[in-house]
């Protein structure tokens, strides 16, 4: 059936032609690149490609200035011992591929030319330690360009030591030995490890006492990644080689922070039309939160919930920037008209029109600004709720963007719950939190918001105003009514009743649950569930079945299909009314593996192999005594032999040391 | 419970209407009512109150969607289970022997005669066909998914040789493809990097470090963006590449943007030989292709399985070696053979002291020295028909390493000669 069925070797090539045909031609383009939904999804996914990287440079050159800058001025002074920088990186290690190209860049840029990044597995010995770091310092001066006559000029790997970077070095600046004084101009040699613990702790000592020997020639800067905490280095490096090294630590921060960052700066604005909903968007921060915290990772998956949402249908290229909506409307064909009519958010809230086309391209304007309005308004939200005691809607921005995404927030009970706290705040601290919000509002024109904050800054001089007094009458009114003579029990009923009559209010509190009130309509007003706005599905994705595409389900894949084949089969034979059932129609191996569950430990073959006849080989003839000694049909005998050997390849079973048993591997159905 | 129930009512859909149901899937994705918490019968609303619309369910097809909507099931280990199962002290099965029965004996190549004439999936025909077709309808969309710098991985029961092969067949027919048989015992990383080296990328030179071989690698593609080459390695988590090093490796091919690498796991335990950061590197989007074909070339490898050890072979190629001794020498091996036969089932059997046997074979006027048998031995050792053991007490031992009822056929044929 395939033309690979040697079984002497375990690598096939497949090749028409020669490599230096393959040029260009088939070039690495998308097999939907013509497609219009594909172009939107490009344009909306470099946009937020670029500006994710824009962030990082910014994050990170923030945050490894002050290592930069130690950098450069390791070697002003005189040294005896290796400058060391230990960076502090966090366990989520995918994420630190962008941290160290960029620390490399900013060295790279305002310190030094030299630098050699060491990874783990070019560095198993001492030997392919130096070489490999002194091969990136030698070679690097030259551009890698890996045809025939550049290969020439590089160094041989086995020529690299460190008596020839000293050769080189001298070469390049000078000998340091003679002109001492000049040493803080020249061009310091960094050599980064940025996964500390996963190197060879050997190989890392003798590297460091090496080193240490010369630096009085070489100014040698080590730069350490580590995942855990200092404690690290002390672990791996014994005294007398830690006494060489002169450590200084470095923080970065969090990734959960730097999630939220790109959550609230890249995805959750503008730029990004496309939009994941409430359930999708918490599964990805749980994947996040739960599994690696790796940043990486959840713009992979978000890219991912991009490409299923735009391959889903043609239609899926009205999610684009708002400028580009016309055009891509012009494009659509009549079909695809039809769909966008189907859509339940636009048949439910749009009647039949003559033009549906300018309707659609209102529709979709409209939804840009609802999607604004959205983001400014859950920002808003944002700084009214997030310091609140026991935080009922989440301290962080996704957090509320993902509860107004799987519901209405304005009835979520966290939303409720937030806002009768907000109706306890004291005149200062409600102050400053509605300013805060109407700082934000600030940064954005629109006749709209320009309304809302005029409102909001009436609200907060009244607020000014307003004094804790209450109206003096309905006091009196109550001192009367106790001063009257009564008995204990009288006085107890009256004092209940009292707590019971609404309490006075002052201006204050007036003026306050007036604030409130109007917080409310314009919550109300703004943050409603995007799915009551036509065209919803256009923008938001929301299907959560990408969990198992993203995740796997292996598991529990294989398990139902040994337990339950009719899942997949679709069939009414194999359906079973409990899951212990077996029945003849089932596949081999489902039979073998629902009855290798019955067993303990061991398994005996023979018995194993007389429960599987039983089953598909029914002896239905009249002689009940030798059905026992029935001898097998071959048959039936090689699907047992098959399918017990299929459990074996999935790591059910294991072989025996005695030849008629197996183990099993696996407890539990 | 839930769980039960929809699937239920997910097969009445599906049994009530073939097109309903393809609809269904394809119409999900833009229906706001459809979401995970959805009660079961509103499942059901959603696919007849829809059918209506079923213009966009046409336009649609040349589009690769297609998530398998009916994943939504999770496994969960219960715990009580290890108990009942692995609590007792001691494991008791019956005496039975799988060796009595007398078919027992098959070789590899009647079972695979066997195995083709009874058709394995006559059970169901239809649904397979069924099952490979749903499968194969996702071609476009894992072309699409490898160009954007995911890497796909395929699991499920069941082979995936043969929708892999399919695969390379229709998508990638004219562009260059590695097959890696992950199950293949003798594969080493070497072997793989070797092949991009030398036979995708034609280099003249190839580092024999590996991790040099591979930063050619990388270097080659990263400055050739318009080239891209496809790895399709059936069973990644096969046994010779399941160590850390070669996954790392793989990793690192498989970050870079223009190699793509379509991948399968079999083994219940496979996804956890990654760690994080080679996860990472992999990207892989998985795909359940369960196909219930039995996985007949992988385990045609496979030199542990007890059941199915190709014993004639081992038989023929015992008696090819016979065949040219010497006369004495056959009168050696088979003293050996017989002595094994009889002690053999012992206890502690240790094997044929080499005193012993030399004296045995001095009586029967085979060999005259020490030497001269042990220049014997060698020849059996070299062809594996004899190992040498030395006990604690120095003593050497000699023991044939095949099977006695093996060794019983072979005694039967020659001591009657």
């Amino acid at each position: 059936m395939d033309t690979n069925l040697t079984i002497s070797k375990g690598i096939f090539v497949y090749k028409t032609k020669n490599i230096a045909d393959y040029k260009r031609k088939d070039g690495t383009d998308n097999v939907f690149a013509d497609q219009l939904w594909y172009q939107s999804f490009k344009s909306v996914w470099t946009k937020v490609e670029q500006k994710i990287e824009i962030l990082n440079d910014e994050m990170f050159t923030g945050l490894l200035k002050n290592l930069v800058d130690s950098v450069k001025s390791s070697f002003n002074e005189k040294v005896t011992e290796v400058p060391t920088k230990t960076l502090l990186t966090g366990i989520n290690m995918p994420d630190h591929v962008a941290l160290f190209s960029t620390l490399c860049k900013e060295i790279k840029k305002s310190v030094t030319p030299h630098i050699a990044v060491l990874h783990t597995e070019h560095c198993s010995t001492l030997k392919n330690l130096v070489e490999s770091a002194v091969d990136q310092f030698v070679n690097k001066v030259h551009s890698y360009e890996s045809d025939g006559d550049e290969l020439k000029s590089k160094i041989r790997k086995t020529y690299c030591t460190f008596a020839f970077l000293q050769a080189w070095y001298e070469s390049l600046h000078g000998s340091t030995n003679s002109k001492r004084k000049t040493r803080s101009v020249a061009q310091p040699l960094v050599i980064i490890i940025p996964d500390f613990e996963n190197f060879n702790e050997k190989s890392l000592q003798d590297f460091i006492l090496i080193i240490s020997s010369y630096l009085n020639v070489l100014p040698i800067i080590l730069i350490f990644g580590i995942a855990t905490s200092v404690n690290a280095i002390h672990r791996s490096l014994p005294f007398h080689v830690s006494s060489k090294i002169n450590i200084q630590v470095f923080n970065t921060q969090p990734s959960h922070l730097y999630l939220n960052r790109i959550i609230e700066s890249v995805l959750l604005t503008e730029d990004c039309p496309f939009h994941i909903g409430g359930k999708v968007f918490q599964c990805f921060t749980d994947i996040f939160l739960y599994y690696d915290l790796s940043v990486q990772r959840f713009i992979k998956n978000f890219k991912y919930a991009m490409l299923e949402h735009y391959s889903a249908h043609s239609i899926m290229a009205l999610c684009t920037f708002s400028h580009k909506v016309n055009r891509v409307v012009e494009q659509l064909s009549d079909d695809d008209l039809a769909a966008v009519k189907s859509l339940q958010s636009v048949r439910d809230h749009i009647e039949g029109s003559d033009n549906f086309e300018e309707t659609l391209i209102q529709g979709v304007q409209h939804f840009y600004s609802y999607l604004s309005m959205f983001h400014l308004y859950l920002k808003c939200l944002h700084s009214l709720v997030h310091s609140l005691p026991n935080c009922p809607l989440g301290k962080q921005v996704r957090e509320l963007y993902s509860t107004a995404t799987s519901g209405e927030i304005t009835q979520s009970e966290g939303y409720i719950e937030a806002f009768k706290l907000l109706g306890f705040h004291s005149k200062q601290e409600l102050t400053e939190k509605v300013s805060g919000m109407c700082l934000i509002l600030e940064d954005h024109d629109g006749d709209e918001i320009q309304d809302v904050l005029a409102q909001l800054q009436e609200h907060l001089v009244k607020l000014e105003d307003a004094t804790t007094e209450v109206a003096e009458e309905p006091k009196l009114g109550g001192e009367l009514m106790l001063s009257e003579k009564m008995n204990r029990l009288q006085l107890k009923q009256k004092l209940r009743e009292l707590t019971r009559a609404p309490k006075q209010l002052s201006n204050y509190d007036k003026a306050r649950a007036a604030l409130i009130q109007y917080l409310q309509d314009v919550f109300d007003k703004y943050l409603r569930h995007p799915s009551s706005v036509p065209f919803y599905e256009l923008f938001f994705f929301n299907n959560l079945s990408i969990r198992q595409v993203l995740l796997g389900s292996h598991r529990s894949a294989i398990h139902t299909a040994l337990n339950n084949p009719s899942y997949y089969f679709h069939c009414d034979c194999c359906k079973l009314t409990d899951d212990g059932r077996i029945s003849a129609s089932m596949p081999d191996i489902s039979i073998l593996y629902k009855l290798h569950l019955e067993y303990g430990k061991l398994i005996n073959l023979y018995d194993w192999l007389q429960a599987f006849v039983t089953i598909v080989d029914p002896y239905i003839d009249s002689g009940e005594e030798d059905a026992e000694n029935r001898p097998v049909s071959p048959e039936v005998h090689a699907r047992f032999i098959q399918g017990v050997a299929d459990l074996e390849f999935l790591g059910f079973i294991k072989s025996y040391k005695r030849k008629t048993h197996v183990v099993r591997l696996t407890w539990g159905g | 419970m839930s769980y039960n129930i929809r699937k239920r009512l997910k097969n009445v859909v599906v049994e009530s209407d073939e097109e309903e149901k393809d609809f269904e899937e394809s119409a999900s994705d833009y229906s706001p009512s459809e979401s995970e918490s959805a009660s079961s019968s509103s499942e059901l609303e959603n696919s007849s109150s829809e059918s209506d619309n079923s213009s966009h369910v046409e336009s649609s097809k040349k589009l690769p969607t297609k998530f398998r909507q009916d994943e939504d099931h999770t496994y969960i280990i219960k715990s009580d289970d290890y108990f009942s199962n692995c609590t007792k002290k001691k494991a008791v099965t019956s005496n039975n022997k799988f060796t009595d029965v007398d078919t027992s004996r098959l070789e590899q190549g009647k079972l695979q005669d066997l195995l083709s004439s009874y058709n394995v999936t006559v059970k169901h025909n239809k649904q397979l066909k069924q099952v490979a077709v749903e499968n194969r309808d996702q071609f476009s969309k894992w072309l699409y998914i490898l160009k954007e710098g995911f890497n796909v991985l395929l699991y499920g029961l069941g082979s995936k040789i043969k929708i892999l092969n399919e695969f390379r067949e229709k998508c990638l027919g004219n562009l260059p493809v590695l097959v890696v048989d992950g199950f293949f015992p003798n594969l080493s990383i070497k072997d793989i990097v070797t092949g991009i080296v030398n036979d995708i990328l034609e280099l003249s030179d190839n580092p024999t470090n590996v991790y040099e071989a591979c930063d050619v690698i990388i270097n080659k593609m990263s400055s050739r963006r318009n080239l891209c080459f496809y790895m399709i390695v059936h069973n990644i988590e096969g046994e010779p590449l399941k160590n850390q090093q070669t996954q790392t490796l793989l990793s690192k091919l498989a970050a870079v943007p223009n190699i793509h690498i379509v991948a399968s796991i079999d083994h219940i335990s496979a996804p956890l030989i990654w760690v994080n950061t080679q996860l990472s590197k992999f990207n892989f989007v998985w795909y359940n292709v369960t196909s219930f074909l039995p996985y007949l070339r992988e385990t045609s490898f496979e030199e542990s399985s007890i059941v199915q050890q190709p014993k004639a072979l081992v038989l023929s190629s015992l008696n090819n070696v016979f065949m040219s001794l010497t006369s004495k020498t056959k009168d050696i091996y088979l003293i050996m053979v017989k002595y094994q036969l009889e002690h053999g089932k012992a206890k502690h059997y240790k094997g044929f002291a080499f005193k012993k046997l030399y004296g045995v074979c001095k009586e029967g006027f085979l060999v005259s020295t020490d030497l001269a048998l042990r220049s014997q031995l060698t020849e059996f050792v070299d062809h594996e028909m004899v190992k040498i053991k030395r006990s604690n007490d120095g003593v050497e031992y000699l023991v044939i390493p095949i099977d006695n009822n093996v060794l019983q056929q072979f005694v039967d044929k020659h001591s009657k000669e």
